[in-house]
C-alpha cells in the first residue's frame, strides 16, 4: 500500500462528528498480588485484556531512566480495561477511561512512563501487610507530579484494620494525598476510588 | 497464494513478519490515541491483522492499547500496522489531547473541564 510510505501525509479532516470521544489514561499500580487485575476487571466494561509491550519500547518517550540501570529488552504485560462514560446529552464528549494495571516495583518504572504522560492520575493499591511494595510508585508519582490516591485493598486475612491516618503516616504521604479503603472486587467501592482520584486531580491542578 | 503456515491456530508468525520487518510506524501514536474505522468494509484489508484492527475499530473509537490487546499483538507491532491503516485512510485518528510527545517530556493531564466531565460521568454510572 503506497500511502504507508508517506509519513508526513496530511489526512483530510474526518467527517464532522457531533462529539468526538476522548480517552484518558489511569495507572493502577501496586505490589504483586495486591489486586490490580481484580480492580481493572471490576471497573472495565470490556473483558479483561492484557497488552504487551517491550520494556525498551515502553521507555521510548522517556528521558529519565535512573531507576532502571539495565535497559535490556523484556516483554511486559499491562492489565488493560476500558470504562466508557457517555457524554451528557449531545454537546458533551463521551470519555473513555483507559486502565493500565502495572507492577509497583521500581524495575517496572518504564511501564509507568508509558502510561503516566498525559494521564488523569494513578491509583496506588496497597496491601497493609506489604506496605513497602508501593514506595517506588509513590515516589514516582510525587516526582512526576502525577495525581494519585492510595487505595487500601481489604483482604480477608488482614489482622489489623489500619486507619487512613496511620497509612498516611506509614507511607509518609503529603496531607493532601487521599487514602481510601476499598474492595477491589466491588464496583461501588472501586467507583468511589475513581471519583476520589478525579476530585483530587481537580484540586491538584489548582495548586500546581 | 497458498500459505500453509497461516493455517496453524494461534500465533504462528514472528511479529516482525507482520510488519514486513519495519519497526518504525508511519505516524507516532500514543497508547491513548483513539482510532475509528471508516465506512469501508474490512474484507479487502491488506492482511488478517489489518482486517482484525478494522473490525475492532468498527464498533466505535478504540484506543491503540485496546486494539493491541484485542488482536493479541504486542503494542509496537500494532502501532506499525495501525499507523499504516491511518495513512491509508482506512482509520480515522482521534488523537489523545494529552498524549505523550516523544522528547517533549511528560504531558499534562486532562484540563479542569475534562475532569469535571469525568466526575459527572462517574457519578452518573450505576
Amino acid at each position: 500500500m503506497d500511502c504507508a510510505t508517506s509519513p508526513e501525509q496530511q489526512l483530510p479532516p474526518p467527517a464532522p462528528a457531533p462529539a468526538p470521544a476522548q480517552a484518558f489514561k489511569l495507572l493502577i499500580a501496586g505490589g504483586f498480588g495486591v489486586g490490580k487485575t481484580t480492580l481493572v476487571t471490576t471497573v472495565s466494561q470490556t473483558p479483561p485484556l492484557s497488552t504487551e509491550a517491550l520494556m525498551t519500547e515502553a521507555s521510548r518517550p522517556v528521558d529519565d531512566l535512573h531507576l532502571v540501570p539495565d535497559k535490556q529488552t523484556t516483554t511486559v504485560a499491562f492489565d488493560f480495561g476500558r470504562l466508557d462514560l457517555p457524554g451528557d446529552g449531545d454537546r458533551d464528549q463521551p470519555v473513555q477511561l483507559l486502565l493500565f494495571g502495572a507492577p509497583g516495583q521500581a524495575r517496572f518504572a518504564p511501564m509507568w512512563d508509558y502510561v503516566s504522560s498525559g494521564a488523569l492520575g494513578a491509583v496506588v493499591l496497597v496491601d497493609t501487610r506489604r506496605l513497602h511494595d508501593c514506595f517506588p510508585v509513590i515516589d514516582y508519582c510525587e516526582q512526576r507530579r502525577l495525581p494519585f490516591v492510595v487505595a487500601v485493598n481489604r483482604f480477608a486475612g488482614d489482622r489489623h484494620l489500619y486507619s487512613p491516618h496511620e497509612i498516611t503516616e506509614a507511607l509518609q504521604l503529603g496531607p493532601r494525598v487521599p487514602v481510601r479503603t476499598c474492595d477491589a472486587r466491588d464496583w461501588p467501592s472501586c467507583k468511589a476510588v475513581l471519583i476520589t482520584l478525579t476530585q483530587h486531580a481537580l484540586t491538584h491542578r489548582s495548586y500546581t | 497464494m497458498d500459505a500453509p503456515w497461516r493455517r496453524e491456530p494461534g500465533q504462528s508468525l514472528r511479529p516482525y513478519l507482520l510488519t514486513g520487518g519495519r519497526t518504525r510506524p508511519a505516524l507516532v501514536l500514543d497508547v491513548a490515541d483513539l482510532l475509528q474505522a471508516r465506512a469501508s468494509p474490512a474484507a479487502d484489508a491488506p492482511g488478517p491483522e489489518a482486517r482484525q484492527i478494522l473490525q475492532v475499530c468498527g464498533h466505535g473509537p478504540r484506543s491503540l492499547a485496546e486494539v493491541a490487546a484485542s488482536i493479541r499483538q504486542p503494542l509496537h507491532v500494532t502501532r506499525v500496522l495501525t499507523a499504516d491503516l491511518v495513512a491509508a485512510c482506512r482509520l480515522t485518528l482521534l488523537p489523545a489531547t494529552t498524549g505523550a510527545t516523544p522528547g517533549a517530556g511528560p504531558a499534562p493531564g486532562p484540563d479542569a473541564d475534562a475532569l469535571q466531565r469525568v466526575l459527572h460521568g462517574l457519578r452518573n454510572l450505576a
